[in-house]
């Protein structure tokens, strides 16, 4: 890609302070993942607690991702393709939850769905509570997630030509049928890794999760409670198994979001 | 047919509008228009994507004001396809087949569940093959069917957007500069295509473009449309030699627009009626009758470049190649012609013919001189030794004098 270009001072010194910052964020990992031995590793995460918390976090995460998928990508849509009064601050108010304190949310949300809440009160009468259960976690996850699900799939469909919706329609497809047989299609990718990224937010979500829920303890309380009740050495585990899972979901999200090279080239007949 | 009544589309600060506008059935319809000019919005004004401000439209006995696009039947092929990228060329053109059959389907019978279209979906396919096959052997790309967008060529590309325009046997075929985006031997190929696809299936069109020679190869009748509004609408060959405006005559391609300072009537003798123009360079030209009021400002004279005549003055004064008034007169009484004197400046040569730069000298000193561009056919450059700096006469006929409203200085 460089060949033959000459290399100036300038670039080593941008390599040099690049590589400092690429170090930082690998250090710590890498002596987290290699702090404890194999034998730690496997005894500390093979416990009954650790896998019971981890297939709570990813249900979860998955429920939540699942509500914002229904509820974001009508949304998403529109911001992508209307233009209306106000639609800077419904972008912003779709942006508040990233930029608001974590357990300030979780605090913001007890308001609302705590046993004394706006919401939690009356539902609370019909047997509905929201706190200390699956239900709190999904909506503490939810809440600080959405952002990034709701802004991948926005500019996924912005990025669909809107005239392709209009030749869509000309050839005879209505309003629905145009997004569902071209827009949802086409945008599909981006709204994968929308979801995917959302997912893997929800699930190390620590702050709004442990006010709404201390129990069941989600991975992340899990790894603070161990932290704090039984030091460092305990905590390890745990967090080298998240480390890994986390650098997973980033190759899941790479995968899908790489532009997918058709199998055929011009002059080669269709390979399907 | 296609007719458009008091028709207004807004589209930001930008006003199309079109009193009336009519496409017969069968008809190639050519409008032609700078980058700007509105044209897009028009076609999809008609295609039901933009709602006008105002007006109707008729298709046929059928006002389709508030129809949605999905109802008209119009196909419409943008400049760069907008084929669907992850369809294969099979499933583009089946697009609209499959969505017609089931719209009318649901007009047909409400009680059709979702899982019930789906295997619909399926089944269909079978039925879908016979109009795919055949439009894609009509355009040339039965080999393409099970290729995606991506590997084609601009050519190819553009063979399957009309064959998947085709599919829906449209009211009307809207083109959107449908050729533009390709080189030229694509481009010359594509244009008969077009053409004999259209007439073959007696196709009504509606194509725009900003394209003078597309205009003229394919348009049964040609529109021009300018700054939102349509200038003029008529035969191609009409339109081109008799521009209403100064505008139109620059979209039409014509080199010699002049302003004119001076034009009267006047009675050429024998009864006939002529003008008298006085160019702003003092330069007297005389053209057929006007069909504008005369002696008015804010007119241009407009002399169609291929009906000069170009003739070197020979050195021995023999003038008569060219012909002297006298000459003229007894020939052809009627056709009055004027005659110069000029110099080549320059000789461009183009692919067929060649455009010769003629300066005439000022009609007195410290006036400017008067240049006329002359198009002849290039194997006459030679055969006449045209070539800079030579002295030349330009015997400029009546009838290819023009006079045409000045776009840039109403009245």
């Amino acid at each position: 890609m460089n060949r033959g270009r000459v290399l100036s001072r300038m670039d080593w010194v941008f390599s040099f302070v690049g590589l400092l910052l690429l170090l930082f964020i690998l250090v710590p990992l890498v002596a987290t993942l290699f702090a404890s031995s194999p034998g730690e590793f496997i005894e500390g995460v093979a416990d009954k607690g650790v896998l019971q918390s981890l297939w709570l976090t990813f249900a979860a995460a998955s429920v939540a991702t699942l509500i914002a998928l229904v509820l974001g990508i009508p949304l998403a849509y529109l911001l992508a393709r209307r233009e209306f009064w106000g639609k800077s601050l419904v972008q912003g108010i779709i942006d508040l939850p990233i930029i608001i304190p974590h357990t300030a949310a979780g605090v913001a949300l007890l308001m609302v769905f705590g046993r004394r809440g706006l919401l939690g009160e009356p539902l609370a009468s019909v047997g509905m509570y929201f706190t200390e259960n699956f239900a709190g976690i999904v909506v503490a996850m939810l809440f600080v997630s959405l952002p990034l699900l709701v802004d991948t799939a926005r500019e996924s469909f912005a990025a669909v030509d809107q005239r392709l919706e209009g030749v869509a329609r000309t050839l005879g497809a209505s309003p629905w049928s145009a997004f569902r047989r071209v827009t949802l299609p086409l945008a599909w990718r981006g709204i994968t890794a929308g979801s995917v990224l959302m997912w893997a937010r929800g699930i190390s979500e620590f702050g709004a999760v442990v006010i709404l829920a201390y129990n069941p303890k989600t991975i992340s309380v899990l790894v603070y409670e161990r932290f704090a009740g039984f030091g460092l050495s305990s905590a390890l585990p745990v967090t080298a198994l998240l480390l890994i899972l986390a650098l997973l979901i980033l190759v899941v999200v790479r995968a899908v979001l790489m532009p997918r090279r058709r199998k055929e080239r011009p002059g080669r007949g269709g390979m399907r | 047919m296609i007719r458009l009544e008091g028709f207004r589309v807004r589209a930001g600060d930008f006003l199309l509008s079109i009193d009336e506008l009519s496409i017969e059935r069968g008809e190639y319809l050519v409008v032609l228009g700078p980058t700007g000019s509105g044209k897009t919005v028009l076609l999809e004004t008609v295609a039901g994507l933009r709602r006008p401000h105002s007006g109707r439209i008729w298709f046929g006995e059928r006002d389709v004001w508030g129809e949605p696009p999905e109802r008209r039947k119009v196909g419409l092929v943008y400049q760069d396809y907008a084929l669907f990228p992850h369809l294969t060329v099979a499933q583009n053109i089946a697009f609209g087949l499959r969505a017609t059959r089931r719209s009318e389907r649901g007009r047909a019978g409400p009680g059709v569940s979702g899982s019930g279209l789906r295997t619909g979906g399926i089944g269909s396919d079978d039925s879908e093959d016979g109009p795919v096959r055949r439009l894609a052997g009509l355009l040339g790309i039965d080999g393409l069917l099970r290729r995606y967008p991506e590997g084609l060529s601009g050519g190819e590309r553009q063979r399957v957007a009309l064959a998947r325009a085709l599919a829906i046997e449209p009211e009307v075929l809207l083109l959107d500069e449908p050729l533009s985006a390709l080189d030229g031997p694509t481009r010359a190929e594509l244009q008969g295509e077009l053409k004999r696809v259209q007439r073959g299936l007696g196709a009504t069109v509606l194509h725009v473009t900003h394209d003078l020679d597309e205009a003229l190869l394919l348009g049964d009748r040609l529109a021009v449309l300018a700054g939102g509004t349509l200038r003029q609408v008529g035969a191609p060959q009409h339109v081109t030699s008799h521009p209403v405006d100064t505008e139109v005559a620059r979209l039409a391609g014509l080199t010699n627009v002049f302003p004119a300072s001076e034009v009267e009537s006047e009675s050429t003798g024998a009864g006939a009626q002529g003008t008298r123009v006085v160019l702003e360079s003092g330069h007297v030209i005389f053209a057929e009758a006007a069909a504008t009021a005369p002696a008015r400002i804010g007119l241009s004279a407009v002399i169609r470049a291929e009906e000069i005549e170009i003739r070197q003055i020979s050195p021995a004064g023999e003038r008569a190649s060219l012909g002297s008034h006298g000459r003229d007169d007894a020939e052809e009484p009627a056709e009055r012609a004027n005659v110069f004197e000029g110099i080549i400046g320059e000789v461009r040569l183009q692919s067929v013919h060649a455009s010769i730069q003629v300066e005439i000298p000022p009609v007195q000193a410290g006036r400017a001189a008067w240049q006329v561009t002359v198009h002849v056919l290039r194997s006459q450059v030679d055969r006449f030794g045209l070539q800079t700096g030579l002295s030349v006469h330009l015997r400029i006929p009546v009838s290819a004098v023009h006079i045409c409203l000045d776009q840039g200085r109403t009245v």
